[in-house]
């Protein structure tokens, strides 16, 4: 669910790619939709509206013809002039309900230039995981989020808070998000409190998604506790970790 | 290769275990056969001695080394060992625990784990023995070694009042064994949110002054058995915590339908997606885990001893 003024170049970025974006759209596998089409489709928002219809999406995957559902939104429209505004949390948390029945992920993205700072804060609240260069900000968010990605000024993530099964779909997600092209995608666990086995499984599937392109990532100073599961799980030889 | 063998070796002289143990491990060695040799350094020195050059080929370790910690422990040790072994070739396993000073909890999960080894070194290319040293050996594990072992070698036989059992019926004896109850006031809470298992043991581990990479690695082991807890249970369940100045007890507790394999966490899971990775990582991060469940739910109870 993307801006109608940028659906061609948004579509033309993802084939760039390397994947053959059309084809799928044409197999149904893909679906682009407007925000004009979807959360703004009558003239504001309407949250029982498009509850009803990230229903029916959820419904839609779960035929024999798909594995599942990956769903993203672009909410940089939201500001206190729209119609219906005051729902959009409402909207986010029973959305939140459905995705965690049906193990669905979602990744909500909010423009922080045009955007107002009351909504990046319902934004953050709202969400399991957040991923933002706005670091400080958000940590001073008094916090709803288990866990929060940040992107250094060097390109690298840096993980604060916690990952656990209530919030490993949403981890993946924004994992999915946060990298970016370059060879080496350093993710720094400094600041990391807990994260359960199913959290460290996301990250290895991330490892192998990133080396099946050609990249690699870089574990960066684990906590004591995560590099003994690491060892005694031999996972520590399919993820590479520095510090 | 001669097929899975799973023996017992209950010797009364240093002599006895000698004369059974290097043929065992030299004619392995011969044949091209992977031996290793877990035992006392007195009993390894010996067999080194009746080996001769034979002896380089074989693996030894001190069994109070190999066996320390839990069985799941020592059962990591055992696959590691295997899984750095080439392709090709038998494997021979003589391990001998040190049953003395062990807790009846202890001891009824060590014959868990021997009674398990018939299914979790199963293949056609491993001969197993384990030597019981019938000076040392208390009385009381006649009957266990009889039910774990499918065939008992000695001079002298100890005598049996019961026959080797399947893995799963002699678990299911085993169950029968009640948990010991709390030895001091417990905490007790009911949870939904994983979150709150974990403050709940951190506040414990902070106020009894637990190292806090030891605490993390043991809030991983409690984090996963209460996740299969919500998954598997009614989506509530119960954490009763307590302890004294040896150890913190976790125990968890859910209504929930039961685990149907007895052998499940008890070895590292087939693949990724398994069932079991939750339960075999408790089992390696914290010190001890007895599990008991039934059609009416399932309790876990995790030690993390005090050093």
């Amino acid at each position: 669910m993307t801006n109608g003024a940028t659906v061609d170049r948004d579509l033309d970025q993802l084939s760039d790619e390397a994947v053959e974006v059309r084809h799928y759209r044409d197999t149904g596998q893909l679906a682009v939709k407007t925000v004009e089409d979807t959360y703004l489709s009558g003239g504001g928002f309407d949250a029982e509206a498009m509850i009803a219809l990230i229903r029916e999406e959820v419904r839609a995957s779960q035929g024999d013809e798909f594995t599942g559902l990956r769903l993203t939104g672009d909410l940089s429209w939201a500001n206190s002039a729209i119609a219906g505004i005051d729902g959009l949390f409402d909207y986010e948390r029973a959305i939140d309900e459905i995705y965690q029945e049906t193990g669905a992920m979602a990744v909500c993205s909010y423009d922080t230039r045009r955007v107002d700072a009351e909504m990046v804060t319902g934004a953050v609240q709202a969400h399991r995981s957040v991923v933002s260069r706005r670091r400080q900000e958000v940590l001073d968010t008094p916090l709803l989020t288990l866990l929060v990605i940040t992107r250094d000024a060097d390109g690298g993530l840096s993980l604060y808070g916690e990952v656990d099964d209530s919030n490993v779909g949403e981890f993946e997600a924004a994992l999915l998000t946060a990298v970016d092209s370059r060879a080496e995608q350093v993710v720094d666990l400094t600041h990391l409190q807990f994260i359960d086995l199913s959290g460290l499984r996301a990250l290895e599937r991330q490892a192998e998604r990133l080396a099946a392109a050609g990249q690699r990532l870089v574990l960066a100073s684990p906590p004591a506790f995560v590099t003994r599961v690491m060892s005694m799980l031999d996972l520590d030889q399919r993820l590479e970790v520095v510090g | 290769m001669t097929g899975f063998t799973h023996s017992a070796l209950v010797y009364e002289s240093d002599n006895e275990f000698v004369d059974t143990v290097a043929p065992f491990a030299g004619d392995g060695v011969t044949a091209g056969d992977h031996v290793v040799v877990v035992t006392t350094p007195a009993n390894a020195s010996a067999v080194r001695e009746e080996l001769g050059d034979l002896a380089g080929a074989v693996d030894f370790f001190d069994s109070a080394e190999w066996y320390s910690g839990s069985p799941w422990q020592t059962l990591r040790r055992y696959l590691q060992w295997l899984d750095g072994l080439p392709p090709e070739g038998g494997r021979r396993v003589l391990g001998e625990q040190a049953w003395i000073g062990r807790s009846d909890y202890e001891a009824t999960e060590w014959l868990r784990y021997e009674s398990f080894a018939n299914v979790t070194f199963d293949s056609p290319r491993n001969s197993v023995i384990c030597s019981w040293d019938a000076r040392r050996m208390p009385e009381s594990l006649i009957d266990g070694l009889y039910a774990t072992h499918p065939e008992v070698i000695a001079s002298e036989l100890p005598e049996r009042s019961v026959q080797c059992a399947s893995p799963n019926a002699f678990a299911a004896e085993l169950d029968r064994r009640p948990l010991a109850p709390p030895a001091g006031p417990v905490a007790e809470t009911t949870f939904t949110d994983l979150r709150d298992v974990r403050r709940a043991l951190q506040r414990e581990a902070q106020q009894r002054g637990i190292d806090g990479d030891r605490a993390g690695e043991f809030a991983l082991a409690l984090n996963e058995v209460a996740t299969n807890a919500l998954k598997h249970g009614l989506s509530e369940a119960k954490l009763t915590i307590w302890g004294d100045g040896r150890e913190l007890v976790c125990e968890v507790a859910d209504a929930g339908p039961g685990v149907d394999d007895p052998l499940v966490g008890h070895t590292p899971p087939a693949g990724r997606g398994k069932a079991g990775w939750g339960l075999w990582t408790a089992r390696l991060l914290s010190d001890w885990v007895e599990l008991r469940s039934n059609e009416r739910g399932t309790v876990v109870r995790l030690r993390l001893a005090l050093n």
